[in-house]
């Protein structure tokens, strides 16, 4: 019996190992939809491009979906559109159509995409512009580094059924290697990130309910000092952001890995474009220029 | 409440099911014990040769024989490791005949075993979905560092680990929050050392490792799939005993010994690598943690009142502490750790009516502080789980063997969380928890046997009430052979936050108003052959279903605000399988073959399109196969083989870039998947370790090993993490699990 102890389950194994499923099925290419319209600017352009298998080079001009129609709507309260943007392709930028100009996003309405690929192939997404939202009141204007923090009181933007969702970013207007704070200046030595990596910080999506409610109904925010790479002249941008960028921020953060999902598993991003893949989203802006002096 | 009434009642109906003519019979009932150290053993074996009488003992080592013929008879008991032990007794009509028994653990250095025992020597403990561990194995085996009661549960067959530096428990499907882990009875909620790499459980202060890994019956609760129960020794009762063992990561000690009225015991176990850290710091090595270090202590002290009261206190204490400056300006800070104490009597009503009551209390603290550029993010999380439960065991005749129970607690948790000096998150989770059962056991015949129970589960935070019916049938078609067919309904009121790389930051959540326990059905069959020449084949098939599962939403990235129930996605599993094992008890070679052909699934909102998808801890094909040989009277080798289907992964099908994309200066990619379709490269390993025993001095015995995991240097994948690179490619890298032979050594002296 020992032997078959010894003999028989080695085969076992071997058995086994030659059980192995195959691979995944291939993902086929989609088409891959990019514009963000921010309220109270020029209604801005779409990007059309198809996703690339992984192991070749990333050349958008290579995957840029020529030849489409696209157009935008300014969609009515009640539902049908009320005025539709033509979108042309721009001559030199294969895949990028953009609008005439003329037309200011408007907050708290609704515009709808649709797209007609050269095959015939529909793409259609809908955003909702978050309320404009305006800038109250800034402590200072300038900063010491780890003292006391940038603190600014905007009045809220509204967004239909539901608080405010914000982005905070901060780019900085002199991102120079000698001009990094400690942090990143250590992350930097070691030549893995470029300033491009760097000059821009922003947060994922924060919900209103983080923020203390002044008696005057503006929001009281204090800038983290993680949010500053750089001494110097800043930009420090406030966004409110619609359901469709909050979607794709929740879910791309989710793909870089900063979830509770187990290392390995990648969803896919959630998107709300028919036919497609990609995000055509609106947000609502304030900005802020700032300036942080070297702590001793 | 009216329902655990109810259920009372339904106990004490079944209590008159005595026959008129046990006054006339005769029984029989006492403790097994180890001769060497008093300690009581669980599950071993008492018959009255040449009838169909016998019993297992229960978890505190006590058996009953009722309504037996008067007469003289031969005992024979039996257990896993110990010498089999035959006794004569003489029952008198009506006598209540009380007989301890001492059985004499074999010796490691004797030759090859007579086997005498017989088919039933372990039956109990190969019951459907039951799985024993001995310390003693345990120890044998090779492994990463430290002897770990996880890591060789791993081994077994439907029980798998999500990689080589977790020591959690994936059991039949479920994850590590689907089974429960009682520790002398109590709940442990976080039992893991080092981050998740080692289980905290001492193997030196572990008498007995018992596995449930389905269709449990209804004297345990509040988890979908399994259970480990694991119990402390309880002191040597005959001499002090000590022992200590000296390894490459931690050492441990342990000291035990009688007094009067009982007995007593300590072990401590405490990470050393404290000096080594030091010395890389000062040798200017960088990443290297200003502090690091875990330790546990075990102490248990038995009071026998009387012949029929019994009395024990057990507690535990373990501790991982981390402070680690890793940049300018970024660091962690982890303390993190476990306290519980038990407070247990056992007490014979009568020799045919057990009763044990236990009061317990269960501390979870987690405090992991982060520091990022001048930014503190602090977690501050407890559970404190206070309870009281007690159980009846009855055996009126022959027939039938009741068991009842309840177990009633307060479960609390706090969760904080800071950042920036902020409070973000506030939470405070307050239950109560009662649940009772009742478990009828009836033999017919010596062919057949039919176990039925119900358990009543109230939980308050939600004001849930669920009912788990439970039944379990044993039929014996051949002297050598017993199929066994189970069900189960299990529900699960907790649920665990958690990140397979760190576990310092796991945290336990529970249903409340919107958020309904999950709950399951499990079905097993399974067919326990005895194949001779302590041979055993087993084989089980098990389909389990898991509906209202509840989780963290992972694409939460902003709790406040959010209503409680929207914290959660809510979604649907199931698991089915078959496992085989062939296990070779005694002899100069023994060990185990165990074979697992497995599925598990799940489905989520926004994952896969809202189809079922393996999670990564689906396997295909598990083999684990594990020998010990006896080279001489002092050498022994053991080896461990294990083989899995690659785990599941998402391999990426297509990426795209973002160039508008407004809040990066950077151009971020993505990419486009079927959600965990690819598999990766197949899993082996072997572990190889020697052992030489010895006495040193004339003073001590001293137990030497020597170890190499994974000896053939295979580099299995734990994970591909994808990079987007500035000049528009997407990298690919490998995140190996343990990537060389790494080799152990450890010295162990007792005295």
């Amino acid at each position: 019996m020992n032997r078959l102890f010894s003999f028989v389950l080695p085969a076992l194994a071997l058995a086994a190992a030659a059980c192995n499923p195959a691979g995944p099925e291939p993902v086929e290419a989609q088409y891959f939809v990019e514009s963000y319209q921010v309220a109270g600017q020029p209604l801005a352009q779409v990007r059309l491009s198809k996703t690339a298998p992984m192991n070749t080079t990333y050349d958008f001009d290579a995957l840029a979906v020529r030849g489409a129609s696209v157009q935008i709507h300014l969609m009515q309260p009640g539902g049908g559109p009320e005025q539709t943007f033509r979108l042309a392709e721009q001559p030199d930028r294969p895949g990028v159509y953009a609008p005439a100009p003329g037309h200011t996003v408007l907050p708290e309405r609704t515009y709808r995409l649709e797209i007609t690929a050269p095959g015939g192939e529909r793409l259609s997404a809908q955003t909702t512009v978050p309320g404009a939202f305006a800038l109250a009141r800034v402590r200072a204007d300038t900063v010491v580094y780890r003292g006391e923090q940038f603190e600014v009181h905007i009045t809220k933007s509204r967004s239909p059924g539901r608080d405010a969702i914000f982005v905070f970013s901060n780019m900085a207007l002199d991102p120079d290697p000698d001009n990094m704070v400690p942090f990143v200046a250590d992350l930097y030595k070691d030549g893995d990130l470029s300033i491009d990596d760097v000059r821009m910080v922003a947060t994922t999506p924060l919900n209103q309910a983080n923020y203390d409610e002044n008696p005057d109904q503006t929001l009281r925010i204090e800038m983290p000092w993680l949010m500053v790479y750089f001494y110097g002249p800043q930009r420090v941008t406030m966004n409110a952001i619609d359901d469709n960028m909050f979607d794709f921020m929740r879910s791309y953060v989710v793909q870089q890995g900063g979830s509770t999902l187990s290392p390995g598993e990648v969803p896919n991003l959630i998107d709300h474009v028919e036919g497609g893949t990609g995000v055509f989203a609106s947000y609502a802006s304030v900005t802020h220029e700032l300036y942080v002096r070297r702590d001793r | 409440m009216r329902y655990l009434y109810l259920l009372f009642l339904l106990f004490l109906a079944l209590l008159p099911a005595a026959p008129a003519q046990g006054q006339q019979r005769a029984s029989l009932s006492g403790f097994v014990r180890d001769a060497a150290t008093g300690e009581t053993l669980l599950m071993a074996n008492v018959v009255l040769v040449g009838t169909q009488k016998g019993a297992a003992t229960n978890n505190a080592g006590y058996y009953s024989l009722s309504a037996v013929e008067p007469g003289a008879y031969t005992v024979a008991a039996t257990y896993l490791g110990y010498e089999d032990a035959r006794l004569q007794v003489t029952l008198a009509p009506g006598e209540n005949g009380r007989l301890d028994i001492a059985l004499q653990p074999r010796s490691v250095e004797v030759e090859e075993v007579v086997v005498s025992a017989g088919r039933r020597q372990d039956e109990e403990a190969r019951n459907i979905g039951i799985s024993q561990m001995t310390t003693a194995a345990i120890k044998q085996l090779p492994r990463v560092f430290e002897p770990d009661v996880f890591r060789s549960l791993q081994l077994l067959p439907g029980v798998k680990s999500s990689s080589d530096f977790s020591s959690g428990l994936y059991i039949r499907g479920g994850g590590p929050d689907q089974t429960l882990i009682l520790l002398d009875r109590n709940t442990v909620y976080n039992p893991s050392h080092f981050f998740g790499f080692f289980s905290s459980f001492n193997p030196d202060a572990i008498k007995d490792v018992r596995l449930f890994k389905g269709g449990y019956p209804s004297e345990y609760g509040g988890r979908l799939g399994a259970v480990v129960d694991i119990y402390n020794k309880d002191g040597n009762r005959n001499q002090v005993h000590g022992g200590a063992s000296v390894g490459l990561l931690a050492s441990r000690a342990i000291i035990e010994g009688p007094y009067r009225k009982g007995s007593w015991m300590l072990a401590a176990r405490r990470s050393t690598i404290d000096p080594l850290l030091s010395a890389l710091r000062e040798g200017g090595t960088e990443s290297i943690p200003d502090l690091f270090y875990f330790y546990d202590l075990n102490g248990k002290v038995n009071f026998d009142a009387g012949r029929n009261d019994k009395f024990s206190l057990a507690g535990y204490s373990g501790t991982d502490r981390l402070d680690f400056e890793f940049l300018e300006d970024a660091g962690v800070n982890i303390a993190l750790g476990n306290r519980t104490l038990s407070a247990n009597w056992t007490h014979l009503f009568s020799p045919r009516l057990f009763s044990n009551f236990t009061f317990t209390s269960s501390r979870y603290f987690s405090d992991p502080k982060f520091v990022f550029s001048s930014t503190k993010y602090a977690r501050t999380n407890r559970i404190y789980d206070n309870s009281a439960k007690g159980d009846l065991e009855f055996a009126p005749d022959g027939r039938h063997a009741l068991k009842g129970g309840f177990w009633a607690g307060s479960f609390t948790m706090d969760l904080e969380d800071r950042f920036d000096e902020n409070v973000t998150l506030d939470k405070r989770i307050q239950t109560t928890y009662t649940s009772a059962y009742v478990q009828d056991t009836y033999r017919p015949s010596s062919l057949l046997m039919l176990q039925g129970g119900l358990r009543l589960n109230y939980f308050s935070e939600g004001d849930f009430l669920r009912l788990e019916p439970r039944l379990s049938v044993e039929y014996r078609p051949l002297e050598r052979t017993r199929v066994q067919l189970g069900y189960g309904r299990y529900y699960q009121f907790l649920s665990l936050i958690s990140s397979e790389l760190f576990s310092a930051f796991d945290i336990w959540l529970t249903t409340d108003k919107g958020v309904p326990p999950a709950f399951g059905d499990q079905y097993v069959a399974g067919v326990k052959n005895y194949l001779g020449r302590d041979i055993n084949l087993d084989a089980e098939v098990y389909y389990r279903t898991m509906r209202d599962l509840f989780e963290l939403d992972p694409f939460l990235v902003d709790a406040a605000g959010v209503e409680y129930r929207n914290i959660f996605r809510y979604g649907i599993g199931n698991a089915y399988g078959a496992e085989f094992m062939l296990e070779k008890t005694r002899g100069r070679i023994s060990g185990f073959a165990g074979y697992t052909l497995g599925k598990t699934q799940r489905k989520f909102p926004n994952i896969n399109d809202e189809q079922f998808y393996a999670p990564k801890y689906d396997r295909t094909h598990d083999l684990n196969l594990v020998m010990n040989y006896r080279l001489a009277r002092k050498w022994r080798v053991s080896s461990v083989f294990t083989y899995a289907t690659g785990q599941a992964y998402t391999e990426p099908g297509g990426q795209f870039r973002m160039p508008d994309y407004p809040f990066a200066t950077d151009v971020p990619g993505g990419v486009i998947s079927r959600y965990n379709a690819a598999r990766l490269p197949a899993y082996h390993r072997l572990d190889l370790g020697i052992t030489k025993i010895g006495r040193l001095f004339g003073a001590a015995n001293y137990e030497f090993q020597a170890q190499v995991i994974n000896a053939y240097n295979r580099r299995n994948i734990w994970f591909y993490l994808f990079e987007f690179e500035d000049d528009n490619t997407v990298t690919r890298n490998e995140v190996p699990q343990i990537p060389v032979p790494i080799p152990n050594v450890s010295l162990t002296l007792s005295f």
